[in-house]
């Protein structure tokens, strides 16, 4: 709970909205302000919904499925169709990480890239739901 | 000629402010601020109607839509230290001179007149226009200050998504004191629930309401003794060790060649006074005589002065002031005597 009051780092919320407009567009504090405080609250929006269903399922863990799954039921199907496809893509990632470690016969090496790719792909994943957003409000 | 030699003054005066953290003085009153500024903005205006002043005009703007540019597409926050002498009239005047250059700067987002009325002021050294300078350059920053503690927090919106689905449900209007907002039915109960959590969150403070200007206490003081170049940004490693390097060079060679950079110091003068004033040859060379003669006595005063037991980085500040004192004061004659 007392993370609930994190924002995200205004300055890549900054360097996203960058990308998004024009090279010669200027951004004012304020505007970098409220879109940061909106994405936040569209995170906190899906990931409440997607914990409610882990709670409801006795699970502890949210995963990938269930962000996608969050997203679906809120209606937002462009988002959820992202999600779904980058989650795919990660998935073969992983699989084709995990041939490659078990053909050099090191189990320990293995569990150690897991996590290091797990940690990536949750920041991976929070920055690309940012960037629709973004890309979402240009539109 | 000109601009350059202002803007090595400017980055020399810079380059020694971790040391002047001491005198930094946010005391300024509103009221004051805005009487000071009028008064400032009067005279100021008075002073835009040479040729020499326009031109640097010209430079001046160019030079600030670039920074201004770039500043905000870094999305960086400089913190402006501010510092008024108080005891000695000289490191007063060289102080203004610095807080003049950066109003200057400052002021490139103002309109056109404005910068040229700021542009007109290294040209003039009066001691009125100097104390009003003292002040207005304190405001600005005041002013940012108000305005970030009074910045309105506009409260979040929840998100509405124009649905597919012809049914919509109405949410009750509890929070929203308008009329009821229409949003997609799949949403409803998450919007409810998330509301829950945030009236929460609220009855035990946690949600942050008034934004804090840095995270970190450690990092800020850090930010603030980190020396910064003309125009505010931080110096890195090879600029630092270039600017020690030549203020070194600058003391050694004021120590052995007197006389010679008595002789330069003449020269720029000259130079200075034909751009400034476009009088007759005659006329000229009785200025640049008389003044020749002063200046050597000025010089050597202050060189007596600054040795007379103030530590190393007030003396390169009075360095600096009497580099600038040399180049402006041929420009009046008149002003010149009264100075001395």
């Amino acid at each position: 709970m007392t993370d609930e009051d994190r924002l995200l780092p205004i300055a890549n919320v900054g360097r996203l909205m960058k990308q998004i407009l024009p090279s010669n567009a200027k951004i004012s504090k304020e505007a970098k302000q409220t879109v940061q405080e909106c994405a936040t609250e569209f995170i906190s929006f899906v990931t409440c919904e997607a914990s409610e269903k882990c709670h409801r399922e006795n699970r502890k863990t949210v995963n990938g499925d269930d962000i996608w799954w969050a997203l679906s039921t809120l209606g937002l199907d462009n988002y959820a169709d992202a999600v779904g496809r980058h989650l795919h893509k990660y998935r073969e990632a992983e699989r084709e990480r995990t041939e490659h470690n078990k053909g050099s016969n090191d189990s320990g090496n293995e569990k150690e890239t897991n996590t290091r790719s797990d940690v990536q792909n949750q920041s991976t994943k929070f920055i690309r739901v940012v960037e629709k957003g973004s890309s979402s409000s240009a539109r | 000629m000109m601009h350059q030699m202002l803007n090595k003054k400017d980055s020399a005066t810079h380059s020694t402010l971790p040391y002047l953290n001491t005198s930094i003085s946010w005391g300024v009153v509103p009221t004051d601020s805005v009487a000071n500024r009028r008064g400032s903005a009067e005279s100021l205006s008075l002073k835009v109607d040479s040729r020499p002043g326009h031109i640097q005009t010209t430079k001046q703007i160019s030079f600030q839509d670039q920074d201004s540019s770039s500043t905000q597409s870094t999305g960086q926050s400089y913190t402006e230290v501010a510092s008024s002498g108080d005891d000695n009239p000289s490191r007063q005047i060289s102080f203004s001179a610095k807080s003049g250059s950066e109003i200057t700067q400052r002021k490139g987002f103002a309109s056109n007149p404005k910068q040229g009325s700021m542009t007109g002021f290294p040209n003039i050294h009066f001691a009125p226009a100097q104390a009003n300078f003292s002040f207005h350059y304190a405001d600005p920053h005041y002013g940012g200050l108000l305005a970030a503690t009074y910045l309105p927090q506009a409260p979040t919106c929840n998100p509405q998504m124009v649905s597919m689905i012809p049914g919509r449900v109405p949410l009750p209007a509890e929070l929203t004191e308008t009329d009821p907002v229409f949003v997609n039915a799949k949403q409803y109960h998450a919007i409810m629930r998330r509301r829950q959590q945030r009236a929460k969150l609220e009855a035990q403070n946690k949600l942050i309401r008034a934004r804090k200007p840095y995270l970190h206490e450690s990092r800020h003081v850090h930010a603030l003794k980190r020396p910064r170049g003309s125009g505010g940004r931080f110096l890195n490693t090879k600029k630092l060790l270039q600017e020690s390097e030549q203020a070194a060079a600058r003391e050694q060679e004021q120590d052995k060649l007197g006389q010679q950079v008595n002789r330069k110091t003449n020269m720029s003068r000259f130079e200075a006074h034909m751009l400034q004033n476009n009088k007759d040859r005659s006329s000229t060379t009785s200025g640049s005589d008389i003044t020749s003669v002063s200046d050597g006595a000025d010089i050597f005063g202050h060189t007596e002065f600054q040795f007379s037991g103030f530590p190393t980085p007030i003396n390169r500040a009075m360095l600096v002031h009497g580099q600038s004192n040399d180049m402006h004061g041929g420009g009046d004659m008149h002003h010149f005597s009264v100075h001395i």
